[in-house]
């Protein structure tokens, strides 16, 4: 979807920052609607098409994540959702859990959010078919008798935006090259993602993916998009934690 | 230790030298210990107050970045209007007052201030300067926090930083206590006056103290807290400054409602002169 064609919600408790971005949106064509917390955003998506929220975390009366977890839950559209916090708000690693498909920190760059809200915007085949930067980066690969058992398993879980890999790989935060072999599915999957958060004590690590081949990319996309998590990116592979978690919600 | 004993001989002195070097080396420990306890507790308040404070000027710097770059850009692309200039420029200065009030309360408050003299002090500017650096941390996890209209006018004798310490202490005990409750969350500050002193009462809609443990609630080192969320010294700690300004920290229960209640003697000094002085300081 067009910039110019989209509903953008902005949920911000203070005033002066509401107004600057509401000019900063409206001069892109967007249809801007603004909410000062979390409960009176969940009324504004009640009663529009909302296709973007931007919000804030710590409001008085709702809070983004209560907000966020409301959206999930209890309403039949599901907007996209990212998140302008400020330091430790949020652990990135519950943010992409929770399903928040970008974060930014306070002060954001006008350019900056007016981009990463155009991108998420855009459909997941649109986003993952821009061809891969040619730069190399670490490498993540991983080897898999197939994708159901390695979901079965606890060594990968698929959000919509991305997946939770059990692996010692030492990553840092950034971008990285994918390489991932599902034997038994005859699937060598090629491609390129972020690492958005690691937690190397679990040997946990939670990867956005960018970029999937063109031979692979309709079925990594069928993979996280069947799953009924509504994760961006699952906070773990255990199974049995992520279906009370999806319980839990 | 030294005492004459009558003997046959005559008198004699009997001398007896016991070596307290240990005692000595044990009781610098245990001062040092004391010493770091405390240090550490001030650090530990001092890095909740700080991350409280990192929220509170980091929104409005989010806006005076925002306003700049909106300026630059309009410069860039050679379109900069006198109205908008005028506008975002008036923004930019108002919100950099905002984060100046802050930071001249955080100085005042954040000092060790145990070493300063006991003097005058304007009683509505304390209560200004700890409700500045608490009231967002109430307001983002919707804790109403009740505050009074104090006189400008009223004074007491105190360290003023130490008093202001105090508050904010018992303001983030009783914010502890009602921040997880599902709903009725609120903090009231009372400060009401009579002829002699000035009393501070800090009420919340907590569970109250369980009766178990009020006895011990100002023992140091005694909390509830999770680990890692207090050392147990902030009730200790203010306990023994409002004692040392002459009055008493105390705790009362009206029904379910916790009450903290400390009086300090009231300021009478005519001197209107000092007293204006010190008022538009605070402001």
């Amino acid at each position: 979807m067009q910039l110019q064609n989209a509903t953008i919600l902005l949920v911000d408790d203070e005033p002066d920052l509401l107004f600057i971005m509401e000019e900063w949106f409206r001069r892109e064509g967007s249809r801007v609607l603004t909410a000062e917390n979390g409960a009176r955003a969940l009324e504004a998506i009640r009663t529009n098409q909302v296709d973007a929220v931007v919000s804030d975390i710590r409001m008085p009366v709702m809070d983004g994540g209560t907000m966020l977890r409301s959206i999930k839950s209890t309403h039949t559209y599901k907007p996209s959702v990212m998140f302008i916090s400020c330091f430790s708000d949020i652990e990135p690693r519950e943010a992409y859990d929770l399903g928040v498909e970008a974060t930014m920190e306070k002060p954001v760059e006008r350019k900056e959010l007016v981009a990463a809200v155009r991108r998420v915007l855009e459909g997941r085949e649109e986003q993952w078919s821009v061809p891969p930067s040619q730069e190399r980066h670490a490498l993540l690969e991983a080897a898999f008798e197939s994708v159901a058992t390695a979901l079965r398993e606890g060594l990968l879980a698929f959000g919509r935006g991305g997946f939770c890999i059990h692996s010692n790989l030492e990553l840092g935060e950034g971008p990285v090259d994918l390489l991932l072999d599902f034997r038994q599915d005859h699937r060598r999957v090629r491609g390129q993602g972020i690492v958005r958060w690691s937690a190397p004590g679990e040997a946990q690590i939670g990867v956005e993916i960018t970029h999937i081949d063109d031979a692979n990319r309709s079925w990594v996309l069928d993979l996280t998009s069947s799953n009924e998590i509504l994760s961006f990116i699952p906070r773990t592979t255990a199974a049995g934690i992520t279906a009370t978690m999806k319980a839990a919600r | 230790m030294l005492s004459p004993v009558e003997t046959k001989q005559g008198k004699r002195i009997v001398s007896l030298i016991r070596d307290i070097t240990e005692r000595k080396r044990m009781e610098s420990e245990l001062e040092l210990a004391r010493a770091r306890a405390v240090a550490s507790d001030r650090l530990s308040a001092l890095g909740l107050m700080a991350g409280n404070i990192a929220h509170e000027v980091n929104n409005p710097l989010a806006i005076i970045h925002a306003c700049a770059s909106d300026l630059v850009e309009m410069a860039e692309a050679g379109q900069v209007s006198m109205g908008a200039l005028e506008k975002a420029s008036a923004r930019i200065k108002l919100t950099a007052d905002r984060i100046s009030k802050i930071v001249k309360s955080l100085c005042e408050i954040a000092r060790e201030g145990s070493g300063d003299p006991i003097q005058r002090a304007c009683v509505s500017k304390i209560v200004d300067q700890v409700l500045e650096l608490c009231k967002e941390r109430f307001r983002a996890h919707s804790v109403r926090l009740d505050t009074p209209r104090v006189d400008a006018g009223l004074y007491i004798i105190c360290r003023e930083v130490q008093i202001a310490q105090v508050l904010l202490n018992l303001l983030q005990n009783a914010f502890d206590a009602v921040v997880e409750r599902e709903e009725d969350r609120w903090v009231r500050l009372e400060v009401t006056s009579d002829e002699r002193s000035v009393v501070f009462a800090v009420m919340d809609s907590g569970r109250g103290v369980p009766a178990k443990i009020k006895a011990r609630i100002m023992e140091p080192f005694f909390t509830t807290k999770p680990v890692g969320k207090g050392t147990g010294l902030g009730l200790s700690l203010s306990k023994a400054i409002v004692e040392e300004h002459g009055g008493e920290l105390e705790l009362s229960e009206s029904e379910t409602h916790t009450c903290f209640t400390f009086s300090l003697p009231l300021s009478k000094e005519a001197d209107n002169a000092t007293t204006k002085r010190h008022h538009t300081a605070g402001r």
